[in-house]
């Protein structure tokens, strides 16, 4: 299997890798794994007047798990809630040329997302 | 299909020895080892190359604790599925955290570090597992089996992170 030019670069230049403070009340973390390859994503957001303004991941698996986190970050800066709660795995398949025995690891990092906000959100409702 | 449990007939519970499973594959190997057929004719020297062949890969599951596990929940009609459970956040933190130390030391070349982490991860393996075959115990015999099959598939979810980090931490 071969990976696609754009998996290869994710890999190689993971964009925004690291960790935000998690007990920060205006960042939502979310964490998903995979346990049949051991997978584990980290994806967090900062929101600041419902935009996300930072957003930074630590995955530990396969090339196209990284990419397919490391592309959500890029893509969830500047969007609104509401717009990053639209991404669905699809656009990651499609824009990263997913195989098909990789497209779990679009579904890892859909849910990081999704986990990450209604982290956040549930933070905004505990004030 | 028959469950590996009934290929080598051995009792179906989680609580199996190894010394009693090569036990039963030795038994049924006298059975239908291939030599045994080398002067039969050439059909029924194929099916008792198959029955073997059965024989071995239903052996190599109840072996592997964690194989042992997903087929019985098989044979209580209780399927695994991995992905129907939602793995405890702090647990999958946890995970993110070791994996992030065993990459640090294997970046640094660090050997003394990088046993220890895999010392301690199967220490934790070990500790799982007899909180699996304990959890299994009262399964098995429960009237009520649907109550704790949470409980048991989440156990059995860190179990699979657990093995396959420590696999790919070499």
């Amino acid at each position: 299997m071969a990976y696609s030019d754009k998996v290869i670069d994710h890999y190689e230049n993971p964009r925004n890798v690291g960790s935000l403070d998690k007990e920060s009340s205006d960042v939502g973390t979310g964490v998903v794994g995979a346990p049949e390859c051991g997978d584990v994503m980290k994806l967090q957001v900062q929101i600041e007047e419902g935009v996300i303004i930072d957003a930074k991941f630590k995955t530990f698996g396969c090339g196209s798990a990284i990419a397919s986190s490391s592309l959500a970050t890029e893509w969830l800066k500047g969007k609104t809630v509401e717009e990053a709660t639209a991404i669905r795995n699809v656009d990651i398949v499609e824009e990263l040329a997913l195989p098909p025995v990789k497209i779990h690891c679009s579904v890892l990092a859909e849910d990081a997302i999704k986990q990450a906000i209604s982290d956040y959100e549930s933070k905004q409702n505990n004030d | 299909m028959a469950s590996a449990f009934e290929l080598l007939g051995v009792p179906v519970t989680f609580n199996l020895n190894e010394s009693d499973i090569n036990a039963a594959l030795r038994s049924v190997g006298l059975q239908w080892h291939p030599d045994r057929f080398a002067c039969a004719s050439a059909a029924e020297r194929e099916h008792a190359e198959e029955q073997m062949a059965e024989f071995n890969v239903a052996h190599a599951t109840l072996c592997d604790p964690l194989r042992r596990a997903i087929a019985l929940l098989d044979v209580f009609s209780c399927p695994y599925d991995p992905n129907g459970v939602n793995a405890d956040p702090e647990f999958l933190m946890d995970m993110l955290e070791i994996k992030e130390q065993l990459h640090d030391a294997k970046q640094n070349n660090d050997s003394t570090v990088l046993n220890k982490l895999i010392f301690d991860l199967r220490k934790r393996e070990q500790h799982e597992l007899a909180q699996l075959a304990q959890l299994f115990t009262e399964w098995e015999t429960a009237n009520n089996r649907s109550q704790d099959l949470p409980q048991l598939q989440q156990l059995l979810n860190q179990l699979h992170y657990l093995d396959r980090t420590i696999e790919t931490s070499f």
